[in-house]
């Protein structure tokens, strides 16, 4: 060895004697919350809200593409309505479950293949309409779109199908109703696929309960009670930066109506109220957020968090115009900057004081690979 | 700004007497120490004394990682953070930057650097990430640091490197963990990766010789190093199963690489993730920090005993003090002193985040 002569040192003992008695390990964390206080939060949120989630957007695609079914042999104006109530309610269920940022909606390919959304370049459109003017009979057959670009088998395109000239689809037997039939049906697969890895045995419900004693996915209860309080503020993020700023622009001259989410469908402030309905049932469901809070004597933060959701809530409620309109128009535009400013407090509260209380702050040094 | 500062320079003994840091390097008793820091939006890197004083903030065009200290101790190369791709060489009497490098086409940096034991040249860490291959950057720092080529690091995702004692190679820890500044800081095999800890010629590029861990241990990353008198220490980081707790801490005596033997109370308090190293000055202790479990933990570099450690929250930085069994940390927006039995606040900085290392300033 080169330089194994230069380590032979004639250092031994001396120094290292004053130091032989180590320090008591103290507790890495702040103490006040139980294991079984955090695994019940888990259980709960996990139980009451993320399974039920999934499962509920497996049924309502199934339904629609139930219903699209019928409706492609005979295009009626009745199943028109049934088509579009379902499309939305199959939309509702998704939003709700939008705010879920880790475990199986990140395998295969990602939320993107329910929703590939903002398609800031352009390219999910261009491919679909590509599909559409070729008739492209490829991505009909079951379990075609599973292998196709995300942006071809997901409900933005979904959406543009039924949305953008509904006369396409109200042919018998046209070719844009039975891609709409496809599309939805790859929704039920891909739904159907995410509850099972949510509730198969040794599957990522099971990761989450037992986080307590170390998983292959979590290193302990905190760490997976972290992943639903970045939930939350993550989806406060979404909202604000993608669903309201982006649109709005910086002025109103920079209005952008066609960067709403769901424009198509007008259902951009529908879809707000359902993230921010997800938000608070981490909060209120039983043994949630605010129950934890509360038996550790932070009702302060729950309470806190509790009014500005609700407030927010009852903002959104207010408008009566869709979001394209309205960040155009000068004389509402100014409720959604008062709206923007109530959702960062809400997201400071959560990050900060939410994080402090749980002693769940991630530290600035602590991620991975440096 | 150049005026007054070297309006200031005249009345260098006054120093001690400004309010604000400048920069401006008086030549103080205390010992000093640089690092990295966020403040607020702005990324720094700061040198400042054992009594929390400023002396110089270097603004960056991004976030930083290493600091290196030229062997004659007038200037410092401050690295970007992965995959960053910037440089600056700092002249630490002005507080100037004398040089801005970029790494070059189709490399990024991976964050560390080492210079040659003479100063003439500088070693970087990097990135070939269309193939993936780690290489170690060889510059001119007579020639404002003239990229002269590439040698292999001998694996994939080379981190920290330094030179060994006998000046004559390079100690590189090889990660193992592949990446693509198209993915950002996504791990790429994950399932595949096989970290080393390699020893390389410093003027030929040759590969003197390849360390690993056995084979069960091969998603322990090697990241960080520390040189101390009878070998080196490397700071581990664990891409396994998480409900693992494992040794974070590794050994090399010139011929066998070994993991320290980690008490299991110790290594779950750990979180599987160790930031940096160091020997103190006696090189018979090594300290160990732990950013995620917010601990740092001492041990002896003799046999790798495990001998105590602290808790202190987002603790990373790490540098020896002159006293034997003494370092100087930095921890969220502290600076502290610590040895096996006492911890103290030396400094607090204003909306600071410090970075993962801390380098001492002669």
């Amino acid at each position: 060895m080169p330089f194994s002569k230069a380590f032979r040192s004639t250092l031994k003992g001396g120094a290292a004697a004053l130091l032989v008695t180590g320090s008591l390990l103290s507790p890495a964390s702040a103490g006040a919350i139980s294991t079984d206080q955090t695994t019940a939060l888990l259980t709960a949120l996990t139980d009451q809200l993320i399974v039920p989630g999934y499962t509920h957007l497996a049924e309502e695609s199934s339904q629609l593409a139930d219903v699209l079914d019928a409706y492609c042999t005979t295009p009626d104006t009745e199943g028109r309505t049934q088509v579009e109530a379902h499309f939305h309610t199959t939309m509702d269920a998704w939003q709700r479950v939008q705010i879920i940022q880790f475990g199986p909606i990140y395998e295969n390919r990602g939320p993107a293949r329910f929703q590939f959304w903002p398609d800031k370049r352009g390219t999910g459109q261009r491919q679909l309409r590509q599909v559409l003017n070729n008739q492209d009979e490829t991505v009909l057959p079951s379990g075609a779109l599973a292998e196709k670009s995300v942006a071809l088998g997901d409900l933005q395109a979904l959406e543009y199908v039924l949305f953008n000239d509904p006369d396409v689809t109200a042919q018998p037997d046209s070719f844009a109703c039975r891609y709409a039939l496809a599309i939805a049906r790859n929704q039920e697969i891909q739904a159907t696929e995410i509850v099972q890895m949510w509730t198969r045995n040794g599957g990522y419900r099971e990761q989450v309960l037992s986080a307590a004693e170390g998983t292959d996915v979590f290193f302990d209860e905190k760490e997976a009670a972290g992943r639903f309080l970045n939930d939350m503020a993550g989806a406060i993020d979404v909202v604000r930066l993608q669903k309201l700023d982006r649109p709005m622009g910086l002025t109103l001259t920079g209005a952008r109506p066609k960067r709403t989410e769901n424009w198509r469908s007008q259902r951009s402030l529908r879809n707000i109220q359902l993230n921010l309905e997800s938000v608070q049932q981490f909060l209120t469901v039983e043994d949630g957020f605010g129950d934890l809070l509360t038996s550790i004597g932070k009702d302060e933060t729950a309470t806190a968090m509790r009014e500005l959701v609700s407030e927010v809530l009852v903002d959104i409620a207010a408008f009566d115009q869709p979001l394209s309109e309205i960040v155009e128009d000068p004389d509402t535009r100014g409720d959604l900057e008062s709206l923007l400013a109530k959702l960062r407090s809400l997201q400071s509260v959560v990050r900060e004081q939410l994080a402090q209380d749980l002693g769940l702050v991630p530290g600035f040094n602590a991620t991975d690979g440096d | 700004m150049e005026i007054s500062r070297r309006h200031t320079l005249q009345g260098a003994a006054t120093a001690a007497l400004i309010a604000t840091p400048l920069p401006v390097i008086a030549n103080t008793a205390t010992a000093r120490w640089m690092g990295c820091r966020q403040v607020r939006e702005a990324y720094l890197a700061t040198l400042f004394d054992s009594t929390g004083y400023v002396h110089l903030d270097v603004q960056l065009p991004g976030r930083g990682h290493d600091i290196v200290p030229s062997p004659d101790g007038q200037r410092v190369v401050i690295m970007a953070r992965r995959p960053d791709r910037f440089a600056l060489i700092v002249d630490l009497r002005s507080g100037d930057v004398r040089h801005h490098l970029t790494a070059s086409d189709g490399h990024h940096f991976y964050g560390h650097g080492c210079f040659s034991s003479d100063g003439a040249l500088f070693y970087t860490s990097e990135n070939h990430y269309e193939t993936g291959d780690g290489v170690i950057g060889v510059r001119d720092t007579n020639k404002g640091f003239e990229l002269l080529g590439h040698f292999a690091s001998g694996g994939i995702g080379p981190h920290e490197i330094l030179l060994t004692p006998d000046g004559k190679s390079l100690a590189i820890a090889n990660g193992g963990i592949r990446t693509h500044p198209d993915t950002g800081r996504s791990k790429l095999n994950i399932d595949t990766m096989a970290p080393s800890l390699t020893l390389v010629d410093h003027t030929t590029g040759n590969l003197i010789s390849r360390h690993t861990l056995d084979a069960e241990q091969r998603q322990l990353s090697i990241r960080h190093l520390a040189a101390g008198p009878n070998g080196l220490a490397a700071a581990l980081q664990y891409e396994g199963p998480k409900r693992n707790r494992v040794p974070l801490l590794a050994l090399f005596d010139g011929i066998y690489l070994t993991l320290a033997e980690t008490p299991s109370a110790v290594a779950k308090a750990m979180r599987n993730y160790a930031g940096s190293v160091a020997y103190d000055a006696s090189g018979e202790v090594i300290a160990l920090t732990c950013p995620r479990g917010n601990l740092v933990s001492f041990w002896s570099s003799d046999d790798g005993t495990y001998l105590g450690s602290h808790t202190a929250r987002d603790v990373c930085g790490i540098a020896p003090l002159k006293n034997p069994g003494h370092f100087a940390l930095t921890a969220g927006a502290i600076s502290l002193h610590a040895t096996l039995h006492t911890t103290k606040t030396t400094g607090q900085f204003a909306d600071t985040q410090w970075d993962n290392h801390l380098v001492s300033i002669a």
